[in-house]
């Protein structure tokens, strides 16, 4: 491997780790909501939620190069704010991933805090237990599974981004030219030896990110088993 | 049973009979999509054959070429691919059919070469190990010794053309027939010199188990008819 396929492969993880924390953060919120609410508005935020998975990333992509573009509300917006502009640059596409890995992250973890029993909240909550208390010490244990499944499939899944990259990227070297990016290359310059090369890395690197959640949820049903 | 297989055969044979006036499929560079459609909807029209036409990067066509796909003719947009093809043994007959041109287009002021000397932002260029447009623009600005840390890289002239249209960059070097073919005001672009930079010779081929029409086809786009539209498309036409 070329220290330019070491970058993009750096950069790559770089941001599926950033783009991962940043779904922590925003994406459990939102997932808590809607395991819980019974608001109407439930009918629009589900959706858009899972809007990732069903449109191209194409259709994403463009969007967000028209969304950044400094003559629009937006992009003018963040460039008078910070300075620089999203387009083309790390902090655009690490905000263009927490969009295209945003599903991948809410849906287990909702689901899993919708398994939730509420009689266990409830008794918590008249034993004295102050909501955060709640959140960290009994809701995040009974749902920790959800949670790695939404960590790994949406680290796994920005790993795997390619066509908003491709719009809203630039391909430029340590800022915006991810794995995906340089196989793509690879492929237009006829390097077929390369494109192998980092194709297979991915390849492995899918096979055994998956292979570890399957083994960690047979474990898990298995536990489930022996303590009934 | 053995009514089944004769008339399969019969199938298979009438299929191979249709395949003579079957559509001629034809794979192209996406620069020169627009002006392949104009020079095909003319010789369609006089000749009642029709094209297939598919466009993408000249890599991903050579990708599929070369991995079987059956096209019958393919539009490079440069000379290096269709000669690998032909090293290949994939190939009935190579040509020239176009030199493309740049042009530096400037969305915000107008475009000259003092404009561009004189430019300090970010410019958007296709990838010059991709595109040979993109190289040629490095020649270019080497030659001008123009810094060249400030660029953004599209994969090819259509994406930097997006980059500039949607005003995320607010210079960029684009195909004259772009810029031609998007009706862009002529003072915001700056038509290259060609002395400037090498030539950027698009070729084609015809692959070795092509339609026979495929030869006629090529002679329709060398002929007068292909060359007008090619040279009013922003092309220099080959000799």
């Amino acid at each position: 491997m070329t220290q330019d396929d070491l970058i993009s492969l750096w950069l790559t993880v770089k941001l599926a780790s950033i783009t991962t924390i940043w779904l922590i953060l925003l994406g459990t919120p939102i997932a808590w909501w809607l395991s819980q609410t019974k608001s109407i508005w439930r009918n629009i935020v589900q959706p858009l939620v899972a809007l990732p998975i069903v449109l191209p990333p194409t259709v994403i992509g463009f969007y967000l190069l028209i969304a950044f573009s400094p003559e629009h509300f937006f992009g003018a917006a963040w460039l008078n704010s910070t300075g620089f502009s999203l387009a083309f640059s790390f902090p655009g596409l690490v905000i263009g991933s927490i969009i295209y890995s945003l599903p991948f992250f809410v849906q287990p973890v909702q689901v899993s805090f919708q398994s939730i029993h509420k009689e266990i909240v409830e008794t918590a909550e008249s034993l004295g237990a102050a909501p955060l208390d709640r959140f960290f010490n009994l809701l995040l244990p009974i749902a920790k599974k959800g949670f790695l499944i939404g960590i790994c499939l949406s680290f796994a899944h920005t790993i795997g981004e390619f066509g908003i990259v491709l719009m809203i990227g630039g391909n430029i070297p340590n800022e915006t030219r991810l794995i995906s990016i340089a196989i793509f290359d690879q492929v237009e310059i006829l390097n077929y030896e390369r494109a192998h090369l980092l194709s297979g890395v991915l390849l492995i690197f899918s096979f055994l990110l998956l292979a570890f959640l399957y083994r960690l949820d047979n474990l898990w049903a298995q536990k489930k088993n022996l303590s009934n | 049973m053995k009514k089944t297989i004769l008339s399969l055969l019969s199938l298979i044979s009438l299929y191979s009979i249709a395949e003579n006036d079957a559509p001629l499929k034809v794979a192209v560079a996406s620069n020169f999509k627009s002006t392949l459609e104009k020079i095909s909807a003319a010789y369609e029209k006089k000749r009642g054959i029709n094209l297939i036409i598919s466009s993408s990067s000249s890599g991903i066509l050579f990708a599929q070429i070369i991995n079987g796909a059956p096209y019958d003719i393919f539009f490079s947009a440069d000379a290096t691919r269709p000669l690998r093809l032909e090293k290949e043994g994939l190939v009935r007959q190579r040509g020239t059919y176009a030199y493309g041109r740049i042009v530096f287009w400037l969305k915000t002021n107008q475009a000259s070469k003092n404009s561009l000397l004189n430019y300090n932002r970010s410019i958007a260029i296709p990838n010059p190990e991709l595109a040979p447009y993109g190289a040629a623009t490095i020649e270019l600005l080497k030659k001008l010794k123009i810094n060249t840390e400030n660029l953004i890289y599209g994969s090819n002239v259509n994406q930097v053309f997006s980059y500039v249209e949607t005003g995320n960059v607010s210079a960029g070097f684009i195909a004259l027939s772009q810029a031609l073919d998007k009706r862009l005001f002529a003072e915001k672009y700056w038509l290259v010199p060609e002395p400037l930079h090498s030539e950027i010779e698009q070729q084609y081929i015809i692959s070795k188990k092509a339609n026979p029409l495929a030869e006629n086809f090529i002679d329709w786009v060398n002929g007068s008819v292909g060359k007008d539209i090619i040279q009013a498309s922003g092309y220099r036409e080959s000799e």
